[in-house]
């Protein structure tokens, strides 16, 4: 009944049908194999031998690597949340100089991925680092004997970083929330004595809680299936584990069983974040009038530019000064062929990545609005579910069944008397690529999803009624309204694909790089200094999205 | 060919004929065996209440909702048929051939294409020449020709609407059908609206069905009225007629007709109003009394009737009466209204006595 056309004649809609089926079942793929991987040596009359490598690791260090875990995630919490909540606040409610720019500003530090903040500051605050040398000068220190430096290469340190890199998460969902804030509430508040403080803890933090929930989940995400940071600052957690089973121990089974178990963590995680949601609707009082800003006096506007200078600070400028700096003193070493030679093939890489994830989600997506089904709307989150699965799970996810895909196609085409062709799907840049598309599909997914929602569904009708069928529709109404939705939905796909570490570090082919494992493997080496062209070239494409936000914002 | 030229071939025809239409959404009937014809030429107001399945009967006709079973013709010719019978096949043209213009509520003007090329989208058969002469045409009806080259969002939502009727008349459609087009616009603009439409329409002798919860825009622009109550037609017949002959409670409700007092009530009252008609409570129903037609004097007696507000209305005053047919039982006190055009020397609270000038009109249930 809801079918809308039902009376067209259907195009090719049984390949269009099959198609998303077989888009959902390759996105499934990667879970279900680990889930089988895991399990497999256990089932009746299987020919695996138990592999003791799990038990032996379950028996010493799971359950520091899942302390650890739990604490990198809490800390970076803690963190995110003391830099973000007051800021957010401050530029929903307050009007001062400079506000404008402060909370662009305020976003910025989400350009720099933790990993490269964590090896500048460990270089810095390093014993032989330019602050403790100049403490060391001024006070005539002879040893480390002699003073007590704070050391940043522990959960704390790593926790920082994490925090420092994905408050804005948190800072941009709450600013919105906070900007849309009742009016009419806070004077029922203020008519019933209430001081500013009591309105903010009573009224508007508890209204803005959703979008706390949801920025915290992001948060709690992100630092879950961080490795870069925690990988050098030595700390073991459920994704270096992940790494090292596979790679140190040669286990594919017990990257698989911890693998499901980080899954299971970040399963929980979505669930408290859905739970918190569901009184959302109950929560929602916007107002449909600006909530006018309150004017910031000189004290006030004085502390709230050295708390947010402060945070930027740490989060954006010292990171990005430093690599400045480290870039003109090895001019040599970073304009070197390299650098260009795997930033082509990473722009590459993430051009193809994104575009198959935009025409997944368009396809995907235009199939929900032409009929609309239960089954389309199952596909779609679906393909959507990439996004919660860590790229170290995922990696893994893939390197199962297409490792196995590689050995059956090798053994068959021996067996037809030719030569190997070797591990095309596992051993090329077809895992990566597959990788990026079911672990970004969520961003693409969602932003045409968004700009489907704000196109109303009697432009269809009206089209329909104007003689044009499904195909014309697409072609002359739906993609050219959505241009901008498709080119954003690109662009962040693109910088996700530059930005991706985890992922990379385990499934891209032999001497292959991408920007990202690039500049990781000079930092793991402590020689980031060689590599710093290519960590700025990744923090300029990561500002584009914050530009673009920017821009959107202003037009709005 | 014009489109005044095409459309008169079809006078006298009837231009929508629908039988036994049924609807469900997830197993809700919004249809429930819905008839009705529209003779060609002429207007028809469906009016009800919000969820009265209005919108999607006019969605129905236009084939983007497939009903369950059911048959509509438009202009003599089958575009659905479906008995729910094995023997007999289905019939169901799709809404592109159905040859029908629809204006949306929000208009659904395509946002990125200027007014000439939205005309143009629904004239895709049409060479270079042909179409732009049909634009021009369309937007000259619509007193728009130098609008062309704007966008949607450079034109008012007058201007807005007048255009998504020139590209709803551009393929020269055989019938109009309009989803509230009246109700994103107010005051003097929608009743200018309302009648450039109507003589255009009229001029070019297009049959029309449109959608609307408001009785004022059935009254000022419809030949005829269709009350629509729960997915079925109760009244059709004209403006006038459905306001002051209503056939059933329900009507008489939804277009404020007037008091409605069942039997038992109407017994007790009539026997506090002095009344000039023949009484008869042999057989069941309603009594409808029009506001206009009570007189009220203030009573020294307890009538059972009071005053409790007095509203100025513009043609007059509008009084609202406590009345309590059975003075033993508060619960059965009803509320009633009479109308004068000059003030009346009565205060709230005052006891009242009614009499009603004119025979009150007999509701069937």
């Amino acid at each position: 009944m809801n079918n809308r056309f039902k009376a067209l004649p259907q195009i090719s809609a049984t390949a269009v049908s099959l198609t998303t089926a077989l888009i959902s079942f390759i996105i499934l793929l990667p879970v279900a194999a680990l889930i089988h991987q895991s399990i497999v040596e256990y089932l009746p009359f299987s020919q695996h031998v138990i592999d003791d490598t799990f038990s032996g690791i379950v028996d010493t260090v799971l359950s520091d690597y899942i302390s650890n875990s739990l604490l990198v995630v809490s800390g970076s919490l803690i963190f995110a949340c003391i830099f973000a909540i007051a800021p957010a606040w401050w530029c929903a409610h307050y009007e001062f100089k400079g506000r404008k720019y402060l909370q662009w500003l305020m976003i910025f530090p989400l350009a720099i991925p933790a990993y490269i903040s964590a090896y500048i500051y460990t270089d810095m605050l390093d014993y032989a680092g330019p602050i403790q040398s100049s403490l060391r000068l001024v006070f005539q220190w002879q040893g480390p004997q002699d003073y007590w430096f704070p050391d940043i290469r522990n959960i704390w340190g790593a926790s920082l970083m994490l925090g420092l890199a994905l408050y804005p998460y948190i800072f941009l969902l709450l600013r919105n929330a906070f900007e849309q804030r009742s009016q009419s509430l806070t004077q029922a508040a203020q008519l019933m004595g209430a001081s500013e403080r009591k309105i903010f803890w009573t009224i508007h933090l508890p209204i803005a809680r959703p979008a706390l929930a949801i920025g915290c989940t992001l948060v709690a995400m992100e630092s879950l299936a961080d490795y870069g940071t925690v990988q050098l600052f030595a700390i073991s957690t459920l994704t270096t584990a992940i790494y090292d089973s596979w790679l140190v121990y040669g286990s594919l089974s017990s990257a698989a069983k911890i693998s499901c178990l980080t899954l299971l963590f970040v399963l929980t995680l979505i669930g408290l974040e859905k739970n918190s949601r569901k009184k959302q609707q109950n929560f929602d009082s916007r107002s449909a009038k600006p909530f006018p800003k309150v004017y910031a006096n000189k004290t006030k506007t004085a502390f709230i530019w050295l708390f947010c200078s402060t945070v930027i600070a740490l989060g954006f400028a010292i990171p990005l000064i430093t690599l400045i700096s480290y870039c003109i003193d090895y001019w040599v070493e970073n304009i070197n062929g390299d650098i260009l030679t795997h930033s082509k093939s990473t722009f590459i890489l993430a051009a193809i990545a994104a575009s198959i994830a935009c025409l997944l989600a368009l396809l995907l997506n235009s199939q929900q609005r032409f009929n609309p089904s239960k089954s389309n709307q199952a596909k779609l989150s679906l393909s959507s579910l990439g996004y919660a699965i860590p790229g170290t799970v995922l990696a893994i996810g893939i390197l199962i069944p297409f490792t196995q895909l590689d050995i059956w196609l090798n053994t068959f085409i021996q067996s037809l008397g030719y030569e190997k062709v070797g591990l095309i799907f596992s051993g090329t840049t077809f895992a990566l690529i597959l990788a990026f598309v079911i672990r970004f599909s969520a961003i693409s997914n969602g932003n045409i999803q968004a700009a489907y929602k704000q196109m109303p569904p009697n432009l269809d009708d009206a089209s329909t009624l104007l003689k044009a069928g499904r195909l014309k529709t697409f072609r002359k109404i739906h993609l050219p309204i959505m241009t901008p939705a498709i080119v954003s939905a690109f662009l962040l796909v693109f910088i996700e694909v530059v930005k991706e570490l985890p992922a990379s570090l385990l499934l891209r082919p032999f001497n292959f790089e991408t920007l990202a494992t690039y500049v990781y493997q000079f930092a793991s080496d402590e020689q980031l200094e060689h590599a710093a062209s290519g960590a700025l070239l990744i923090i300029v494409v990561s500002l584009l999205p914050i530009l673009l936000l920017s821009r959107s914002q202003k037009m709005h | 060919m014009s489109i005044k030229e095409q459309t008169i071939s079809e006078f006298n025809a009837t231009a929508v004929e629908m039988n036994n239409i049924q609807v469900a959404f997830d197993n809700t009937n919004v249809l429930n065996k819905l008839n009705f014809s529209l003779p060609a030429g002429e207007i028809l107001c469906l009016l009800g209440p919000s969820g009265c399945g209005k919108t999607t009967a006019l969605k129905t006709i236009a084939g983007l909702i497939t009903p369950l079973q059911g048959e509509i013709d438009l202009f003599g010719r089958s575009v659905f048929f479906n008995s729910n019978s094995a023997t007999e096949k289905v019939t169901n043209i799709p809404p592109q051939q159905r040859g029908v213009g629809f204006i949306f509520q929000d208009y659904a003007l395509f946002p990125h294409m200027t007014v000439s090329q939205n005309i143009a989208y629904g004239l895709p058969d049409l060479n270079k020449e042909e179409r732009k002469q049909r634009i021009e045409e369309s937007l000259q009806l619509v007193e728009l020709l130098d609008m062309q080259q704007r966008y949607p969002h450079e034109l008012s939502g007058g201007q807005q609407q007048r255009i998504a009727v020139a590209r709803a008349l551009a393929p020269k459609p055989q019938l109009l059908l309009m989803d509230e087009p009246f109700s994103n616009v107010d005051g003097q603009v929608k009743r200018r609206m309302m009648a450039d439409l109507r003589r255009l329409l009229k001029d070019h002798n297009i049959s029309c069905i449109f959608v609307t919860h408001a009785k004022e825009e059935a009254f000022a622009f419809a030949d005829k009225t269709a009350v629509m109550v729960a997915g079925e037609i109760a009244q059709l017949d004209k403006p006038a007629v459905v306001y002051n002959q209503p056939k059933s409670c329900a009507v008489a409700n939804f277009m404020e007709s007037g008091n409605i007092a069942s039997l038992r009530n109407s017994q007790k009252i009539l026997d506090r109003i002095d009344h000039h008609w023949h009484k008869d409570f042999e057989s069941s129903g309603y009594w409808l009394f029009k506001p206009q037609h009570l007189s009220l004097n203030k009573s020294l007696q307890n009538t059972g009737i009071t005053l409790i507000d007095t509203t100025y209305i513009g043609r007059g005053y509008q009084y609202e009466l406590s009345v309590q047919p059975d003075k033993y039982n508060p619960a059965s006190t009803i509320i009633w209204k009479a109308e004068s055009e000059q003030a009346l020397n009565i205060n709230i609270g005052d006891n009242l006595a009614i009499e009603y000038l004119a025979s009150p009109h007999w509701l069937q249930e």
